[in-house]
């Protein structure tokens, strides 16, 4: 083939999450931030955010699963929480009525919720759009009525003395340790989720979003992707679900509600959907927003019952969601990315 | 059946309806390996119709559609990519929120084998594979001139750029036979003359190519044959010259409408 255009031979640098040198001193730092940040909550005694950062490390797992679910492949997930709630009940079982370590259960719970995933697609997989999303409600609502009414899930007691970890003969037992356990299974999450956008399975997915008829010309077996689809997005669901069960030692159903699978929806689209990064800068956003908005309320600086100021937020949220859908659906991360081109271009242009 | 080996595509009897409506009556046609066949026709032909059919979207009521000697009638549209069918969609918005390489990757989809697991811990055949595409696409890429949009969605890419890379996305599939549905439909002097480039490109490479045109042009310039549809049914076939003193295909297509206006 003759080349006309410019073509590129440097792209097996494009291959590479992290570019250049000034990228990865960026990412160096983030992460050295992130670790110094518990001791920087110690010093200040500020020590009660540790538990804010440690349930938004695990909401930060279980959005990545919905994004690759919604945001990437497109199929309409109202029932995330179920696989949350899946992982985090397998794990309870697994430890506590059959004994098993953490790191046995953890896998296998894991595993389980993907497996849900995949069998939820199943039925969603010749509906589309409105229907898919119908269909994973249901799922919630069935698998929470199976937990209520089997006796090996405690009923609506739930589980208690869930077993925490052990790393390396070490506890994981005090919220300082817990945080950075799950700040390497959050990066690792991450990474993954980064990898998928780098594969053809990935691709797969961004093409049946856009156009289902069209993508089977591409040679896809449009089922058995959305399939894939539900199945890792509930194994990030499930894992978040296993390693939360663990962290606060119980798994009770009101732990895992319907409200939940809507907060993550509106993490992912505020965020930008489709987007890793975008994903997680939603979760960031959205739960230090509602904390905020929350302190605020039960502080008594403003005149209104702390019930109120909750239901308050909800609606805030409820219309922020309603008008990132409506003007800025690419979400936050678009929303930056526009602004660092912008200013790259400055001051020749806005 | 008795036919000469090197037939790639052999249509017979091809009856296509909707309701009332016979959008193909019998038609038949057959392409040689690396032969172009262009298929022109008034609006509403059926021309879009046929390809449809070949490529699995509609299941036609009667006839048959082989391919390398194989009934492709009632396979699925993934099925039949996979054997190595390609076609381009009339309308280029056909993914609207990927960008260029995204789209020509994707393209790549049949040529590579990177697992679930694989793709998500980015080890084995992964690395390789995305160089390996990449390197493919990357020629694409600059063969068709679409170094601009890369990194570009298709809804903020200009027509012409759009009706490029639905067929850059082809050529990344290297696929044995092409549908092209009017690719050049809309587009100004300038970009007929790139597409014009990149279908005689497909063709040098030998590949079958059935193409969809209302550009009497690139028609006559293309083509080895030519077939002509209209109200569904097969009016005339011969070579680019035959066709243009056909006097019928005067009559149905060339006298009364106006097939320039149709652009998009
Ligand atoms: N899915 C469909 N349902 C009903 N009628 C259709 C459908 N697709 C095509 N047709 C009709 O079939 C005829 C041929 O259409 P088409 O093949 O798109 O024409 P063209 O030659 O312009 O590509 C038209 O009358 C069109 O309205
Ligand atoms: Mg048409």
């Amino acid at each position: 083939m003759r080349r006309r255009g410019k073509s590129r031979t440097d792209f097996v640098r494009d291959l590479a999450i992290i570019g250049s040198g000034r990228h990865w001193l960026a990412v160096a730092l983030a992460l050295s931030l992130l670790a110094l940040l518990p001791f920087v909550l110690r010093w200040t005694h500020n020590l009660n955010w540790l538990t804010f950062l440690n349930f938004t490390l695990l909401t930060v797992i279980a959005v990545l699963g919905l994004n690759i679910t919604t945001g990437m492949a497109g199929q309409l997930s109202l029932g995330h929480a179920a696989f949350v709630l899946a992982g985090g009940y397998a794990l309870g079982v697994f430890t506590v009525k059959l004994g098993w370590p953490f790191w046995g259960a953890l896998p296998v719970a894991t595993l389980l919720s993907g497996i849900a995933g995949f069998l939820v697609g199943i039925p969603a997989l010749r509906l589309r759009g409105f229907y898919v999303a119908v269909t994973t409600l249901a799922f919630f609502y069935i698998i929470q009525f199976v937990v209520r009414n089997i006796e090996i899930t405690g009923g609506i007691h739930g589980l208690i003395g869930i077993p925490y970890p052990y790393v390396g003969g070490l506890a994981i037992k005090s919220d300082i340790r817990w945080y950075f356990l799950l700040l390497v299974f959050c990066v690792l999450c991450i990474l993954a989720s980064v990898n998928l956008t780098r594969s053809r399975l990935g691709r797969a997915f961004l093409a049946i979003r856009d156009n289902e008829d069209a993508a089977a010309n591409l040679g896809i077996s449009v089922g058995l992707a959305k399939l894939r689809a539900f199945f890792i997005g509930a194994l990030f669901g499930g894992l978040a679900g296993a390693l939360w069960a663990s962290y606060v030692s119980v798994v009770k159903l009101d732990q895992f509600t319907i409200w939940d699978s809507i907060w993550y929806l509106g993490m992912m689209v505020i965020g930008g959907a489709g987007s890793t990064a975008g994903t997680v800068l939603g979760v960031i956003a959205l739960r230090l927003t509602s904390q905020v908005l929350h302190s605020i309320g039960s502080s008594g600086l403003i005149p209104l019952s702390s019930n109120l100021t909750i239901y308050m937020t909800y609606a805030i949220f409820g219309i922020a969601i309603i008008l990132f859908i409506s003007f800025r659906p690419f979400g936050l991360i678009a929303m930056w990315q526009k602004l660092k081109a912008n200013y790259k271009r400055w001051p020749f242009g806005t | 059946m008795d036919q000469p080996a090197d037939i790639i595509l052999a249509i017979e009897n091809l009856s296509l309806g909707f309701r009332g409506l016979k959008a193909l009556d019998g038609v038949g046609l057959s392409a040689r390996k690396g032969e172009t066949i262009s298929v022109i026709g008034p609006n509403g032909a059926g021309k879009t119709c046929l390809i449809n059919c070949i490529t699995g979207y509609y299941r036609p009521r009667e006839g048959c559609i082989l391919y390398r000697g194989r009934n492709i009638i009632g396979m699925k549209p993934h099925q039949i990519a996979r054997l190595g069918i390609g076609r381009t969609f009339q309308d280029p918005t056909t993914f609207p929120h990927m960008k260029g390489l995204d789209i020509l990757m994707a393209g790549r989809y049949l040529h590579t084998r990177t697992s679930l697991l694989e793709g998500l811990l980015f080890f084995g055949r992964s690395r390789a594979e995305e160089l390996a595409s990449r390197q493919r696409v990357e020629e694409i890429v600059a063969f068709a001139r679409i170094e601009e949009v890369r990194k570009v969605p298709v809804l903020a890419m200009t027509y012409g750029q759009r009706k490029q890379v639905e067929i850059a996305r082809v050529m990344a599939m290297g696929p044995g036979l092409v549908l092209l549905d009017e690719p050049m439909s809309g587009l100004d002097e300038f970009m007929k003359e790139v597409v014009n480039e990149l279908i005689l490109d497909m063709r040098q490479r030998n590949i079958t190519i059935i193409l969809i045109e209302h550009d009497m042009r690139a028609v006559m310039e293309l083509s080895d044959r030519v077939v002509v549809l209209d109200h569904g049914k097969k009016i005339a076939e011969g070579t680019p010259t035959e066709i243009m003193r056909d006097e019928q295909v005067a009559e149905a297509y060339l006298g009364g409408l106006s097939y320039e206006r149709e652009a998009a």
